[in-house]
């Protein structure tokens, strides 16, 4: 069940009815039917892996509970467990293929031809998310950060909580797990600002990226038919189309949650009006960038360490980060790019005199020359994120930079404009909550007329109905 | 603090239900190509000799006034084989006179998937507005019981915008032919052509249940003693250019191995037709008045030609 369907504006009042109304005399009631409901939304894709959520989910409320009376080996081992059941059916589901073909690739290099039969099985939808998150509780508690629950439901219910279940944020225990531990009471406030939120992920999902889909299926489909500007156009499009797919997925799961008396964390914080590539990290998937932070890079030694191995713990970061998103040569290219540049950026900004020059001029123009680089080497590598091969990411950006780059697109130029409108208003609301946060506008008819011509445009412009990319990871 | 908020809830989605309302009420009273064709065929089944399926190129492409029997085209756009069949199946029993049947193949209607493209919302008109069964409805879709839930907002506006123009949304004559083509591209056959192939392209070379449900029809023809033609409608040679020749080949025999399978089917290929002009063209794959006329009365000389060799 998709947020931007009839079906799920149909399932979520009920839900969130039955909530308030019936189910609201305990927590653990309450729990109980979020739990329940969590695995039927699920169940819209596929109840057959509900399996797997139910296995990850016990398997880590077992190990965790043991571990908290374990010391030396046996803790270890606990924790290998935990690690190896998460992993190993990620593994399996997501990348057994992929490394099987690589490896048969790589003979066949060598001129040794290998027999194999790939599994091909079907990715569960959200596996990548929910694995990641029942795994950051098991490492919390195994590094004594928190506390192992004794309450199954809780935990049933944090894992597979249905706001963020298939696309994240990928919560952690330490935020989400109490709140199904404390009595939840209904703010006005905080739903008023959950609608805002569903209203603005609708917004940018069904209006940005579904229209955006349509033309960058067509330029990624027919690359070799259109000019270099067009084609970069067309770059800049999909970078639009899955920022406002997931931003806007992001935006109604942490909504919807909200509408239910949860706080999940930000996952988006206008991450195009970032001035250099650090803060596009910071901006920009935070869930899964603190995710990696905590879980890889800190481990790794973080940034308290020399230069060359902070190259490598970075390059190792986005390598596995890029995998993260899918099994295939096209994301781990992403991923170094993103990190080569990344290193580049932080190399440049602790050299002393750019520092003192940065520290010393600030102006709306340096700002804007530094979201303008930083969005340009986003864009190019969101060619590689987009392609169905290496081979064709490099034959469209060879179709970029051509002759004809600097001809005048064909098509969309509208629509390119409406995207220059659109980032506008992010300059605008970037001190905000988010796109829709109009609390400080005073006069009610003004923040209605708003609400409305919002509501006009999704449903005028929407409906174009598109699977969010997320879903896939 | 709830009922505030459920009640500043309600009136803010006042205004929407209206809006919802009004397109619900729009598309239950106001005929379409839907309804008028459902009322046409149940008016007419004791007439109808020869009956017209298929897509739009058998909707805008063949006239049934250019055709000696009593015929009806019961094709609509995007109308897949998947429709056809459902259509036929409910209707072949009260179609007593029934001699021909004229289904209209192009380059994708053997590979075209059910549920897809087109058909993701024009399955509820069926199911609603010509009384079909659909299978691939599901008894939860909860789209099925709101017509305005199934279309773009735009769309709707546009069609309400239709009817208050010109007074009617029907496209289609008494006999059901497209005599309305919105043809406001304004640009040439040859730039459309690349357009509208890459836009048929699906890349699919399985046409084994496309095949199936035109072997239904067949066969439920041939029970009624009654012949099967099935037509690759003339296009644009630009357009033909810019198709994967293989699938067109695999089109043409698969055709061929239904006719040589199947004593009541002849297949009338006019695909790349030597008779073609730019002339006779809405766009790369439609034809206009013009070529619907010439179009249809060869299909016509056809017809009455195999049957005086049967």
């Amino acid at each position: 069940m998709q947020f931007n369907t009839v079906d799920f504006a149909l399932f979520f009042p009920i839900v969130f009815t039955l909530y308030w109304f019936v189910f609201n005399s305990s927590i653990k009631i309450q729990n109980v039917f979020l739990l329940i409901t969590s695995y039927i939304f699920y169940a819209f894709w596929d109840w057959r892996f509900l399996s797997l959520i139910f296995l990850s989910s016990i398997i880590d409320f077992l190990v965790a509970r043991r571990l908290k009376n374990s010391i030396g080996i046996r803790r270890k081992m606990l924790f290998g467990i935990s690690v190896f059941c998460n992993l190993g059916v990620l593994f399996v589901f997501k990348y057994f293929d992929f490394f099987l073909e690589t490896f048969v690739d790589a003979f066949l290099l060598f001129g040794k031809p290998i027999s194999y039969t790939s599994l091909q099985l079907v990715l569960p939808v959200g596996i990548s998310f929910y694995t990641f998150q029942t795994l950051s509780y098991t490492i919390d508690v195994y590094r004594k950060r928190i506390e192992p629950t004794d309450d199954v439901i809780s935990f049933f219910a944090f894992v597979s909580f249905f706001p963020q279940l298939v696309a994240g944020p990928i919560e952690r225990a330490s935020n989400l797990l109490p709140q199904f531990k404390k009595r939840r009471i209904f703010n006005i406030e905080k739903s008023v600002d959950g609608l805002q939120l569903i209203l603005g992920g609708l917004f940018k999902k069904m209006v940005i990226a579904d229209n955006c889909a349509l033309i960058v299926n067509n330029l990624f489909e027919n690359y070799t038919e259109y000019s270099g500007s067009t084609l970069f156009c067309g770059a800049i499009f999909f970078g639009f189309q899955i920022y406002g797919d997931f931003s806007g997925y992001s935006d109604i799961a942490i909504g919807t949650a909200r509408l239910l008396g949860f706080d999940l964390m930000k996952n988006f914080n206008f991450p195009y009006l970032s001035k250099n590539l650090i803060e596009f990290w910071r901006r920009w998937h935070i869930s899964l960038s603190s995710w990696f932070r905590d879980y890889v890079y800190i481990p790794l030694g973080g940034n308290r360490v020399s230069n060359v191995r902070l190259i490598s713990n970075i390059l190792i970061v986005f390598v596995v980060s890029g995998l993260w998103h899918g099994a295939n040569l096209t994301f781990l290219a992403w991923g170094l790019i993103h990190g080569m540049f990344l290193i580049l950026t932080i190399f440049l900004l602790k050299h002393s005199r750019i520092k003192a020059f940065l520290q010393t001029q600030k102006s709306v123009f340096l700002d804007l020359l530094g979201i303008g680089i930083t969005f340009f080497i986003v864009t190019i590598a969101w060619v590689f994120f987009r392609a169905e091969t290496i081979t064709e990411a490099f034959q469209y950006l060879q179709g970029i930079f051509s002759t004809t780059l600097f001809s005048l697109p064909q098509g969309n130029k509208w629509f390119l404009l409406f995207l220059i409108g659109y980032m506008l208003i992010e300059w605008l609301q970037k001190r905000r909550e988010h796109l829709l946060d109009i609390r400080h506008i005073f006069s009610k008819s003004i923040r209605y007329s708003i609400y409305y011509a919002v509501v006009f445009l999704v449903l005028y412009f929407g409906g174009n109905l598109q699977t969010f990319i997320y879903f896939q990871f | 603090m709830m009922k505030v908020f459920l009640r500043k809830i309600l009136v803010f989605f006042i205004p929407i239900a209206i809006v919802w309302g009004a397109l619900e009420w729009f598309y239950r009273t106001v005929p379409s190509n839907y309804t008028y064709k459902h009322k046409i065929i149940k008016e007419r089944y004791k007439e109808i000799e020869t009956l017209i399926l298929g897509d739009s190129h058998a909707f805008f492409g063949v006239n049934p006034s250019y055709i000696d029997t009593e015929t009806l085209n019961l094709a609509n756009i995007s109308q897949s084989l998947y429709m056809d069949q459902l259509l036929f199946e409910k209707h072949k029993d009260s179609l007593p006179n029934l001699q021909n049947v004229i289904i209209t193949v192009g380059y994708y209607s053997l590979s075209k998937l059910k549920n897809t493209k087109g058909e993701i919302w024009r399955k509820y008109f069926y199911q609603n507005q010509m009384d079909l069964e659909i299978p691939i409805i599901y008894p939860w879709d909860v789209k099925q019981y709101s017509l305005a839930l199934t279309r773009r907002l735009n769309k709707s506006i546009s069609l309400v915008h239709t009817y208050f123009d010109e007074g009617t949304i029907i496209g289609c004559d008494a006999k059901g032919w497209g005599d309305y083509y919105d043809s406001t591209n304004g640009q040439s056959l040859d730039v459309q052509s690349w357009v509208a192939a890459k836009r048929h392209e699906d890349f699919l070379f399985d046409f084994s249940e496309n095949i199936a449900r035109l072997q239904a029809i067949i066969d439920a023809c041939k029970k009624k003693n009654c012949n099967v033609y099935i037509v690759d409608m003339p296009v644009y040679h630009g357009y033909v250019s810019y198709l994967n020749p293989d699938k067109l080949e695999k089109v043409t025999n698969s055709c061929k191995v239904l006719e040589k399978d199947n004593e009541n089917v002849r297949y009338i290929n006019l695909r790349q037709d030597y008779r073609i002009e730019d002339s006779d063209f809405y766009d790369p794959d439609h034809l206009n008045h013009k070529g619907a006329k010439k179009y249809t009365q060869i299909i016509n000389q056809l017809i009455s030609t195999s049957k005086n060799d049967r």
